[in-house]
């Protein structure tokens, strides 16, 4: 089995995927935040969702990668070191998402737990996309520049079709944002 | 005036947020008996500010500090007042952003000028610099003449899709939010003159018209002679990136900067309007020209100028797509004008749109307005200096000849 979680501020949802010989089968779970304050009951949760089979691995989807982060990696402290300094652009997201990625550490410490960044998709995109007409020093000092969100749906749709098509992606949920590919290097996003 | 055909001669001040240009026209002859302009004004720049007469064919170039416009414009009145044979009758000012209190020129008056003084904020560049000049030239001259002429009239036809905003409903209506577009003048006379320079009507022509300026830049996209969208906005702050205007942004930075850097809304508008685009990124100047002459050997000055391109490229793109395809591509005011390289890079890999320049002729344009399009392009690209100021004295002439006909 493997686990896909991501989560909020308010609600952690988990999709299971059970491979069997019927095929692949998918189930989606949510929980309030607030019922997994602590380590025990995010246990007693999972285990719940997995039942007496194997986890062979957890990915996380995660919100902001910023410059650190431009690929998958796995979850440990040196990952969590690195994650934290990214608090400041997302003061509340990032502190919610590095305690229970810490918690899910001390549980599952004998499987790999992965960390996938809807915004490693997009840190190749060229400066000339990438910056504002705004003052530099924003840039330098604060950050500003066009990060890119849904990465990681663009990439899967991008990985469907060999390397020398262009693409144009779509995905439309509550918000729209299309980003067109070229041999899987982006040049503009919405 | 007693007759619809009397001589009358209107000076023409069309302030830009970095250049003060002002022509005396006799109308309705069009015969321009001065003309000149003041450039680089109030700005940082690495070269000097000038005053460039024209009188008779005969230029004359004066170098002199020029803080602000009202100090340009006094260096230019006594530069007109030394013709003793050149009077004028009338003062005709561009007025950038009217709100929504005008769609025609209007003449000068006291309850005019509350309602102007009204719209300062919308357009905080431009309308507090001409605010100001009519003014001054009131204050100066006891001058009751003055008009004001519009930017916004020609986008009037800018349909709902295009020009409403995804805002609340209510906010929309209260305060008349609402994609107003400005250049107008010069997107109708390049429009103009490019169907007159192709003998082509205009009531069957798509056309894109990029103004691309050292102050401000904006493209219009234009169906049978009527604007259909235009890159800027509510304000002319939205659309491309400027000298010193940050053009289209996400909105969240605003926010953003406001909150880690402790800043009042005029401290944000301060750096949106006058401390971004070109400015912003290069530092040391907000002139695309003097970026332009560091690209090969400044990285910084590449990336500016690869960031203005990319932005025009990309309204090109979209206005192509709206149009179905442009008849003709027009390129005008002074970096549209003046900058070939500006021209090539933007043209480059734009076939698909049907859009291929030709290099050579695109190296030798010099002055007047010519086709740059290679044999083979679908769209005509020209290049067209504009001129505001024609079209500025036409309407106010056009409204002294409606006044007239009321009598």
């Amino acid at each position: 089995m493997f686990l896909v979680v991501d989560c909020d501020l308010k609600k952690l949802k988990i999709w299971s995927f059970q491979e069997s010989r019927k095929g692949l089968s998918v189930k989606f779970f949510t929980e309030d935040l607030d019922e997994l304050t602590d380590v025990a009951n995010l246990q007693r949760y999972i285990y719940k969702i997995s039942g007496r089979v194997n986890i062979k691995a957890i990915s996380f989807r995660i919100l902001f990668g910023g410059d650190y982060f431009k690929k998958a990696e796995l979850v440990n402290s040196s990952f969590l070191r690195k994650f934290e300094k990214l608090t400041e652009f997302f003061p509340f997201y990032i502190p919610t998402m590095s305690a229970l990625l810490k918690k899910f550490l001390k549980i599952f410490k004998q499987i790999p737990l992965i960390a996938f960044f809807e915004t490693a998709f997009f840190t190749k995109l060229p400066n000339e996309e990438r910056y504002y007409a705004l003052p530099f020093e924003y840039h330098k000092k604060i950050g500003i520049k066009k990060w890119g969100f849904h990465g990681i749906f663009h990439e899967a749709n991008a990985q469907i079709l060999p390397h020398n098509y262009k693409i144009i992606s779509i995905v439309i949920e509550n918000r729209s944002l299309y980003a067109q590919f070229q041999e899987i290097n982006h040049f503009q996003l919405a | 005036m007693k007759s619809n055909n009397k001589q009358i001669n209107i000076l023409v001040l069309n302030c830009g947020s970095s250049s003060l240009k002002y022509k005396v026209i006799s109308m309705p002859k069009e015969e321009i008996l001065i003309t000149g302009e003041a450039q680089r004004v109030g700005i940082k720049t690495e070269n000097a500010s000038t005053i460039t007469h024209i009188i008779s064919g005969k230029k004359k170039v004066i170098k002199s500090p020029l803080a602000n416009h009202s100090t340009a414009l006094k260096k230019i009145f006594n530069l007109i007042n030394q013709e003793k044979n050149i009077k004028f009758d009338i003062i005709a000012h561009r007025y950038v952003h009217p709100g929504n209190y005008f769609n025609r020129p209007v003449r000068v008056t006291k309850s005019v000028l509350t309602k102007l003084k009204k719209t300062l904020p919308l357009a905080p560049i431009h309308n507090p610099i001409v605010y100001n000049l009519i003014k001054f030239c009131h204050k100066e001259f006891t001058f009751k003449n003055q008009y004001a002429v519009f930017d916004t009239s020609f986008h009037k036809t800018i349909p709902p899709k295009y020009s409403t905003y995804a805002l609340p409903g209510e906010l929309i209506k209260k305060y008349g939010l609402r994609r107003i577009g400005f250049h107008g003048l010069s997107h109708r006379y390049v429009m103009e003159e490019a169907c007159r320079f192709l003998k082509r009507n205009k009531s069957t022509q798509r056309i894109i018209s990029c103004h691309l300026g050292t102050g401000g830049s904006s493209i219009c996209a234009i169906r049978e002679g009527k604007s259909v969208n235009n890159s800027m906005g509510f304000t002319p702050l939205e659309g491309l990136m400027m000298n010193t205007r940050c053009g289209d942004i996400d909105l969240g930075i605003v926010f953003y900067i406001m909150f880690k850097e402790f800043l009042s809304p005029d401290e944000a508008e301060n750096i949106l309007n006058k401390k971004s685009g070109v400015l912003g990124i290069f530092n040391t100047s907000s002139d695309l020209r003097d970026v332009i002459k560091n690209i090969n050997n400044d990285k910084q000055a590449k990336m500016v100028f690869n960031m203005y391109v990319r932005r025009v490229k990309a309204y090109i793109g979209f206005y192509s797509l709206i149009l179905k395809k442009a008849d003709i591509l027009i390129f005008t005011d002074s970096l549209g004008v003046e900058e070939p390289i500006l021209r090539k890079e933007i043209c480059e890999n734009m076939e698909l749109l049907g859009i291929k320049l030709d290099e050579r002729k695109n190296y030798s344009y010099c002055g007047k307005i010519a086709d740059i399009s290679s044999p083979d392009s679908e769209v005509r690209i020209l290049v067209i200096p504009t001129n505001e100021e024609i079209m500025i004295a036409r309407e106010v002439y056009r409204e002294l000849k409606k006044n007239v006909s009321r009598c």
